[in-house]
């Protein structure tokens, strides 16, 4: 059965063939039938040679599938793309979870991102506001469809403060450091729930002076819909040396003051504490365990459904193994301290201090035999350190120190893509966060204390962290606007576009589960790409048809 | 002098043969471009921010951005030149030339020709004034005298201090604690 407008036609019932005489063959890698196509999140791929049939131009088009998010799968994955990196030319469809942003660490979580482009990019940054009196927007990060941001103040008489974004420069103050400390440097959502760490932030690292309120953070939070903040512990503060304890010789005090680095990993909760060594689990009520490593961390990252910790000085990046046990991943050469990561094009990439280079990780077997397992990507100008990382509409976009650039990965290295924050009284300027919200990138700076969004190509993006289950997507463009449908439901639109300035046809192959990101884990069947925007009957018809197993037993 | 990863910005200090002493960094800069001495200090300008530096006892102190234009990852402060008590600064990529005033100068800006030259160097009042052979060769910017007490504990220096040391002869050398008037530097330089 044919469908009006179908170009192709992947069931995933029996092998990874299209079915509606597209007259295109797929290669397929690793990709297992069972309950539709299962791919493994590290290598599977289903990859189609460029055919007329997916020249889209600047035509209407819709791709139909239906997914099966894993249980505890933090990283889900590239779906569907069709995009030559190096124009920016063409599109991709997507779940993408970003961590080992900075001290924020996961802004995003399971957002499904549909995002086409041809080259396009505001000629700057808009300005979204200073959030209050922050001199440093710590932590950006999306929790249950809304954005938020946790900053650093700088007074005496001052607290690190919580806020919700309201769009246009508008913040809503969610409350302050409950414990009376300078800084909130990360925010995630957890469980159903707000969760957010509180720290004592020392200014002396941006070339801001001491701290002038010297009040001990170090806790995480849940904050409630009601706002209140609910203690949920001090992690590493057993064993730490206490608060009020004066400690000369840097940065590394002992204490457990300052909680950073919210990770959420298979369903459970991480943080590390700024000034002292290790990571914690938590275990509930106001209770952390000390799972190693003996290293002062910087954040996490979640790659290949793997945890791994970069490390606040020259041992790199460690991989957990459960328990308290971790694998030396090396030290990124010339590295001093390993500052974010992000994955795409299916590795996991570091920004590093200070030669401002970015690092792939090409894996511990390489290592193993001896090589180096870090291959350098290239430098951002003539930075000195990669801050934030983003997966932004199909590329990689990385923020520096000290001029507070932001940057793109490119063929032949990075391009410079505006300035951030140009404060001019100052001589150390940061972009230390970054998260995509509604279809644009948001960046947060030091020591304007503001965020900044630029839009590249066009995005729908549907902001709530996806469940676990299937799902059925829908990424339609139509008209002057992308639409992204879950469930059956129009979840996200994009900004609109003139449809001329968006041919997107290009040279590449289709690719199926891999692409920008990370590679896709779970299942995948009825794969369906249309010319032409899909009619609601079509899409009832299709979110109902081949019905996943677990809906129809 | 040991080869490092990446360019970093260093001011080094030249002590003879093959003998470099590190005397500091500018910030997170990647490179010192035009230095200046001025008003007693060692001034210097950086790439990429554009930015300038004074160093000081306990490394370099920053004294402001040139160049903050935002479409640009490269800035230079590339050129530095003290003219009028003022210290100029040429910059990339704005193309402009801006001007900074520390304390109060007095500079004669002509090449000082060879032979006997009478120089007399006077606070008087509100300006500095400068006198070549007698005569009137430079005054400063007008300042609030009580803004400049000048007392320190420092020894007096003769023949050598903030820059080069001095190479040729002097006589006659006399310090007066008034400001002398133009006809009395006009009689004191007739004496050679």
């Amino acid at each position: 059965m044919k469908q009006e407008g179908l170009i192709a036609y992947w069931p995933f019932e029996k092998d990874c063939e299209e079915r509606a005489d597209a007259g295109c063959h797929a290669t397929a890698r690793g990709v297992t039938i069972a309950e539709g196509a299962r791919f493994n999140g590290v290598d599977s791929a289903i990859e189609i040679r460029d055919h007329p049939q997916f020249r889209l131009g600047a035509n209407d088009f819709s791709i139909a599938v239906w997914i099966h998010v894993d249980d505890k799968a933090d990283v889900v994955g590239d779906l569907v793309s069709k995009f030559d990196s190096e124009a920016r030319r063409g599109f991709h469809l997507g779940i993408v979870s970003a961590s080992g942003i900075t001290s924020t660490s996961q802004p995003n979580y399971r957002n499904v991102h549909f995002g086409m482009d041809n080259g396009q990019i505001d000629k700057q940054w808009t300005d979204c506001g200073r959030l209050g009196r922050a001199v440093n927007v710590k932590s950006l990060a999306l929790v249950k469809g809304q954005l938020y941001a946790g900053t650093f103040e700088k007074e005496a008489n001052e607290r690190g403060h919580l806020w919700r974004y309201e769009g246009g420069r508008r913040w809503t103050d969610v409350g302050a450091t409950p414990d009376g400390s300078n800084a909130v440097p990360s925010v995630i959502e957890f469980d159903s729930a707000l969760y957010c760490a509180t720290g004592r932030y020392n200014p002396i690292g941006s070339s801001l002076g001491a701290a002038q309120n010297t009040k001990a953070g170090g806790r995480v939070w849940r904050v409630d819909p009601d706002g209140r903040w609910m203690d949920c512990g001090k992690p590493g503060a057993a064993d730490a040396v206490p608060d009020d304890t004066t400690v000369t010789g840097g940065y590394e005090t002992g204490k457990a003051d300052e909680a950073t680095g919210l990770t959420v990993y298979r369903g459970e909760l991480y943080v590390t504490s700024h000034h002292r060594r290790g990571a914690f689990k938590y275990e509930g009520g106001k209770n952390w365990r000390y799972i190693g490593p003996n290293e002062r961390l910087m954040t996490f990252t979640v790659f290949q459904d793997r945890l791994y910790a970069l490390v606040n000085g020259r041992s790199g990046v460690y991989r957990y193994e459960g328990g308290a046990e971790w694998t030396p991943c090396g030290n990124p050469e010339s590295s001093e301290q390993v500052y974010s990561a992000i994955t795409y094009d299916g590795k996991l990439h570091v920004g590093t201090w200070p030669g401002s280079d970015l690092f792939r990780y090409d894996g511990l077997p390489r290592h193993e035999g001896g090589g180096q397992p870090w291959t350098n990507m290239g430098r951002t100008g003539y930075e000195r350190e990669i801050m934030a990382l983003a997966l932004y509409n199909g590329k990689l976009y990385a923020g520096s120190l000290p001029m507070a650039n932001a940057w793109r990965l490119d063929a032949n290295g990075f391009t410079f893509v505006g300035n951030v924050d140009n404060t001019p009284t100052v001589y150390l300027r940061r972009v230390w966060s970054m998260a995509v919200f509604q279809g644009k990138l948001f960046a947060g700076t030091l020591p304007s204390g503001r965020v900044q969004s630029i839009e590249a190509g066009r995005m729908a993006t549907c902001d709530h962290a996806l469940t676990a289950g299937w799902h059925h997507i829908v990424a339609a463009r139509e008209g002057r606007k992308l639409k992204l449908y879950v469930d059956g439901k129009l979840v996200a639109t994009s900004s609109s576009f003139d449809p001329p300035d968006y041919n997107l046809t290009n040279d590449q192959p289709l690719r199926i589960g891999h692409g920008v990101g990370a590679n896709f884990c779970g299942a995948m069947r009825d794969l369906r790409i249309h010319n032409g925007a899909l009619t609601s009957e079509q899409m009832n018809a299709f979110s109902n048809i081949r019905a996943p197993p677990e809906t129809h037993p | 002098m040991k080869t490092k990863l990446q360019a970093d910005c260093d001011l080094f200090r030249y002590d003879g043969e093959q003998s470099w002493t590190n005397m500091g960094r500018t910030g997170y800069e990647r490179e010192i471009m035009a230095l200046a001495l001025y008003n007693g200090k060692l001034y210097a300008g950086s790439l990429p921010m554009a930015n300038a530096w004074r160093l000081d006892r306990e490394g370099w102190a920053f004294v402001g951005n040139v160049d903050n234009t935002p479409t640009a990852y490269l800035r230079r402060l590339w050129s530095l030149a003290v003219y009028q008590g003022k210290l100029f600064g040429g910059t990339l990529p704005s193309g402009h030339v801006f001007s900074l005033e520390a304390g109060r100068m007095a500079g004669s800006d002509q090449a000082l020709a060879s032979g006997w030259r009478h120089i007399a160097a006077v606070r008087e009042g509100r300006c500095l004034r400068l006198y070549l052979d007698g005569r009137s060769a430079a005054e400063s910017a007008a300042f609030n005298p009580s803004d400049y007490d000048l007392s320190n504990d420092q020894p007096l220096r003769i023949g050598f201090g903030v820059g080069h040391p001095f190479r040729g002869a002097m006589s006659d050398l006399r310090l007066y604690n008034r400001a002398l008037v133009p006809r009395e530097v006009a009689r004191l330089a007739a004496k050679q």
